[in-house]
């Protein structure tokens, strides 16, 4: 189970990866998220749009009404040129914690 | 059964209750759960577990509202401490962009604000161009400044008589004696028979000037040489038109025309056609000299039948010269008269013709003609700008009605705005800035309107606007002035209003919606349709004196007459003429005058009678007729006998009077005949008839004393009355009797009806202009209530949802509803009727015959308003009533 914590610290940098495959809105970006965590990533759902109207402030996210064919108007997030580069930045924060923590986690080399 | 629309609504209900969970928010909490609902239904659950198990999928929430909470912590304490924005464009833009928004969003009454605006615009700026147009009379002369108009006033028993006319000789006379004047041009009516070869015309627009003329007025020649062309006594020049008209595309230039069959006169220049805005017009010129060949004794002092130009050195001299005039008028006068004692006494008892010079460039809007009869356009320029304003400024009441009637809707705005640090400057401009941005358009729309209509406007006006008026620098400014000054104007009481309003009475939970319009707003709506009653009462009053000037008796029978004009050569074929029209059994009459049979306008003083006191001049009409006068017109006699033949007496010795020169004489028509008198140099002729009062004018024309004399030699213009019923076989014969006896004249006749319609024209321009601006008015203002109705019937949407749950009928609400409306526009009656009252009666005055102010007009004009506001507000209400209370009701 991912702990409180870690939820917290890596929700935002999941949205901007998401967002930066496209467009998006909420209830697509909770069930990706769903789908490709395997379940162990279950965020609660009304949580995700106060971090979003967050971000939104942060200027990392821009946000529209938009109503695709057929279906109810939602509310549509795109990446922002600085949220492109605040992914970035998580992104190799992440790598470099991922690699410390790798590497830590393989079979020692025995020093002979 | 669940019902999912009611289940989210009561849950969103509870979300609002937290206070950090705004509407959009919770919109977006919605679609979240929308969305879960849809998918746990498509997987297999029920409808009511599947959204319980979407809501609470969704989160606590009191979790989310802490969340949100702490973002707007966040953002509080990020925000800047506020600093009014420096650079107005950025916050004009914003302002700008607002307006925008807004206006797409509420398109209704976008539409209806600038419609209203554009339509006020749009009259004004037709009444602009008409004014400007007028104002440009005459003013194209190089030397405008400086040419001017010799007039004078000539003084009698009966008060003081203008006339612009002048004596033949007089021109060269002052400019000889009055070194001020640097040159004298005189201008003289006349006509003839022009011939070119095979073309023929009757020219009536035939101007003998003095070869100054081209010199001192602007009428610049495309062919030939101003300083020379009228310089030799044959000579005549012609406009681009009247040349084209007879040489067609060959070079005028040194052809003979043909006046009356006897006089050769050489093309020496061709003229730029007229300009529509001048008094002075002409399609031919000849030298004045040209007069003399004519027959007319242009060396003769004694009548004023010619007008005299001036040019002045200096135009500030213009009073001065008026009084050089005037002594030198007088010193000729009296040495005229200084070897007969008698009349010199009678001279040095009168007062002599005061001149002055009148200058040109006012002509048009402020020429005098007799006792005071103003002719000049000054009025209805001053008439028709008012009524622009008038119709502008319901369109601005409009805006500032709908404007303010949205205020609820856009306190909460203001607030905002305020709350952020806006000024109440910032919202004055910001406001200001609205109407700005629908006045704009508003003119836009109005000048396409403008643009498209001017042809249909020229038509409508007499006028002949060129599409460059458009672009002239008076009308840019005025353009200018107009957009600036109705957006000030309708966005003034929004603007003030709105700004004014506190945050905090705003801000308060169930801000209050005003079901009742404050007074003000009533007030607007109550001077709107006030203004558009005034321009009705108005327009029918017009219609009804045009009417009745058109229905008036004149006196005679002036149906089924015609008058042929003998010009030149042809006047000596009368006694022909007359024999053999008289021959045909649909020709019952045949006379002649000695001036338009229409228009006797000829006047003298110096009648004389028994028992008249020497002293009162009084000046009396004058014309010279054929016999069988009063018969052909079908005048009654009041007393005495017409003229007849077998009296060789009468011709030349005799008078026939109307019945105001007898009351003049102090007499009954019984006691008047037989009575000498003294006029026109026949001593002491008997008046023989009395002729009962005939308007020997058109009916706008006062009637005054008119005193005739027959001679058969003097007619100038052939009476004829046509009988048979069949007019057009009547008119033929006429034809066939003039082409035997002036066989190489063209047939020229007119109907006296045909002059006495066109002499209405210009009073019927006057009432199609005022038509359509009161439709204009009234239009604009029905669209002002349009727009306030359908408002106000939204706000009282659960007013109307109650009572009709009450059990009330949807015919009792759009009672309801209309019901105020109908008192407002009946109070605008009472403000109205008074102000119609004056303005008609002051346009009555101008006229000597007039028709009553029936107060009917007055009632059925309000009843007019009455019909139209509740037609327009009905529509709207019916709509409002008949939507279903649960509708109304639902968000309770």
């Amino acid at each position: 189970m991912v702990s409180k914590q870690l939820m917290a610290a890596s929700t935002r940098p999941i949205i901007l990866a998401i967002l930066a495959r496209g467009e998006d809105y909420g209830y697509r970006i909770i069930q990706k998220v769903r789908h490709v965590s395997g379940g162990s990533l279950e965020w609660t759902d009304g949580m995700l749009y106060p971090v979003l109207q967050r971000m939104e402030m942060d200027g990392l996210v821009a946000s529209r009404w938009r109503a695709a064919e057929g279906s109810r108007p939602r509310r549509y997030y795109r990446l922002t040129p600085s949220g492109r580069q605040e992914l970035e930045a998580e992104l190799s924060a992440w790598r470099s914690v991922w690699e410390a923590l790798n590497a830590f986690s393989a079979p020692a080399a025995v020093a002979d | 059964m669940f019902d999912l629309e009611k289940a989210i609504r009561d849950w969103a209900a509870a979300l609002r209750r937290f206070d950090t969970l705004e509407d959009g928010l919770i919109a977006d909490l919605e679609t979240q759960l929308r969305d879960t609902h849809e998918a746990l239904k498509a997987e297999g659950r029920a409808d009511e577990e599947a959204f319980r198990e979407a809501v609470a999928r969704l989160g606590s929430p009191e979790a989310i509202a802490a969340e949100y909470g702490k973002n707007r912590g966040a953002a509080l304490d990020r925000r800047r401490p506020f600093r009014p924005a420096r650079f107005w464009p950025a916050l004009g833009a914003s302002y700008l962009k607002t307006a925008w928004r807004k206006m797409k969003r509420q398109k209704g009454y976008a539409f209806i604000n600038i419609a209203s605006l554009a339509v006020g615009l749009a009259g004004a700026l037709f009444i602009w161009l008409w004014v400007q147009d007028e104002l440009s009379f005459d003013r194209f002369h190089a030397n405008a400044p400086s040419l001017f108009r010799v007039e004078q006033d000539q003084v009698g028993g009966q008060g003081t008589f203008h006339v612009y006319v002048t004596q033949y000789p007089m021109g060269p006379a002052i400019q000889g004696a009055i070194p001020e004047i640097k040159r004298s041009v005189r201008y003289a009516r006349t006509s003839g028979l022009v011939r070119y070869g095979e073309k023929a015309f009757f020219e009536d627009a035939v101007r003998a000037v003095d070869p100054g003329f081209l010199e001192s007025f602007s009428f610049p020649l495309v062919r030939g040489d101003r300083a020379s062309a009228l310089a030799g006594p044959r000579s005549i020049v012609l406009t681009e038109e009247t040349a084209a008209k007879y040489f067609g595309s060959e070079d005028p230039i040194g052809k003979t025309l043909v006046v009356n069959n006897s006089h050769s006169l050489a093309v020496t220049g061709v003229a730029k056609d007229v300009p529509a805005n001048s008094t002075v017009t002409f399609d031919m010129l000849v030298p004045f000299e040209f007069l003399r060949t004519l027959g007319t004794d242009i060396a003769r002092w004694g009548s004023n039948s010619i007008i005299t130009f001036v040019e002045l050195k200096d135009p500030a001299s213009a009073a001065a010269v008026g009084e050089k005039i005037t002594g030198f008028m007088t010193d000729l006068f009296y040495d005229s008269v200084k070897d007969d004692p008698e009349a010199l006494a009678r001279a040095r008892s009168r007062r002599l013709p005061q001149y002055m010079l009148m200058p040109l460039a006012d002509i048009r809007l402020k020429a005098v003609f007799g006792f005071g009869q103003a002719i000049g356009t000054l009025q209805s320029v001053k008439s028709f700008s008012m009524i622009a304003l008038l119709v502008l400024l319901i369109a601005c009441i409009n805006f500032m009605n709908l404007a303010t009637a949205r205020a609820a809707g856009r306190a909460k705005e203001v607030g905002l705005r305020k709350v952020s640090g806006a000024l109440r400057g910032n919202i004055v401009t910001q406001f200001y800035g609205e109407s700005g941005l629908v006045t704009g358009l508003a003119l836009v729309a109005a000048l396409l309107a403008v643009a498209a209509l001017r042809p249909a406007f020229n038509s409508l006006a007499g006028k002949e606007i060129p599409f460059a008026a458009l672009f002239s620098p008076p009308f840019l400014l005025g353009l200018l002035a107009a957009t600036v000054v109705t957006a000030l104007v309708a966005g003034s009481y929004p603007s003030l209003l709105l700004s004014s309003l506190r945050p905090a009475t705003v801000f308060r939970a169930g801000a209050s919606k005003r079901g009742r319009s404050p007074l003000l707003r009533r007030l607007l709506v109550t001077v709107q349709f006030g203004l558009s009653i005034i321009l009705l009462v108005v327009m029918a009053v017009v219609y009804r004196q045009i009417d009745f000037l058109r229905t008036k008796a004149l006196g005679f029978d002036q149906e089924k007459l015609i008058y042929i004009p003998l010009r030149g050569e042809t006047q000596a074929s009368y006694p022909a003429l007359k024999a053999e029209l008289l021959r045909s059994p649909l020709i019952p009459g045949v006379t002649g005058t000695s001036q338009v049979p229409t228009y006797l306008s000829a006047n003298a003083w110096g009648a004389e009678w028994e028992g008249k006191d020497p002293e009162n001049r009084v000046l009396i009409g004058t014309t010279v007729v054929d016999f069988d006068y009063p018969e052909t017109l079908g005048i009654a006699m009041a007393a005495g006998r017409p003229f007849r033949r077998e009296h060789a007496t009468d011709e030349g010795g005799a008078f026939l009077v109307n019945e105001e020169v007898a009351r003049l004489m102090g007499l009954s028509p019984q006691d008047a005949v037989g009575k000498p008198f003294t006029f026109q140099g026949i001593q002491g002729g008997p008046i023989v008839g009395v002729m009962k009062n005939y308007h020997y004018t058109p009916v706008q024309n006062p009637l005054e004393p008119m005193a005739v004399i027959v001679s058969p030699a003097a007619v100038r213009f052939a009476i004829v009355r046509l009988g048979g019923g069949d007019i057009p076989a009547a008119v033929a014969q006429v034809e066939s009797a003039w082409r035997a006896v002036n066989p190489g004249y063209p047939f020229d006749s007119r109907f006296f009806d045909d002059d006495y319609d066109e002499s209405y024209g210009q009073y019927e321009r006057m009432g199609a202009i005022l038509r359509w601006f009161a439709g204009l008015a009234v239009v604009v203002a029905c669209l002002g209530l349009f727009g306030l109705a359908s408002f106000l019937a939204e706000q009282r949407q659960k007013e109307i949802g109650v009572r009709k749950v009450l059990g009330a009928s949807s015919g009792q609400v759009v009672l309801l509803l209309s019901k105020e409306f109908a008192r407002w526009v009946l109070l605008a009656n009472l403000v109205a009727w008074p102000a119609a009252y004056f303005a008609v009666r002051a346009w009555l005055q101008k006229f000597p015959y007039r028709t009553g102010i029936a107060p009917a007009l007055f009632v059925l004009a309000g009843a007019a308003a009455l019909a139209i506001a509740l037609l327009t507000v009905s529509g709207q209400a019916w709509r409002t009533a008949r939507r279903n209370p649960a509708d109304a009701l639902r968000y309770e």
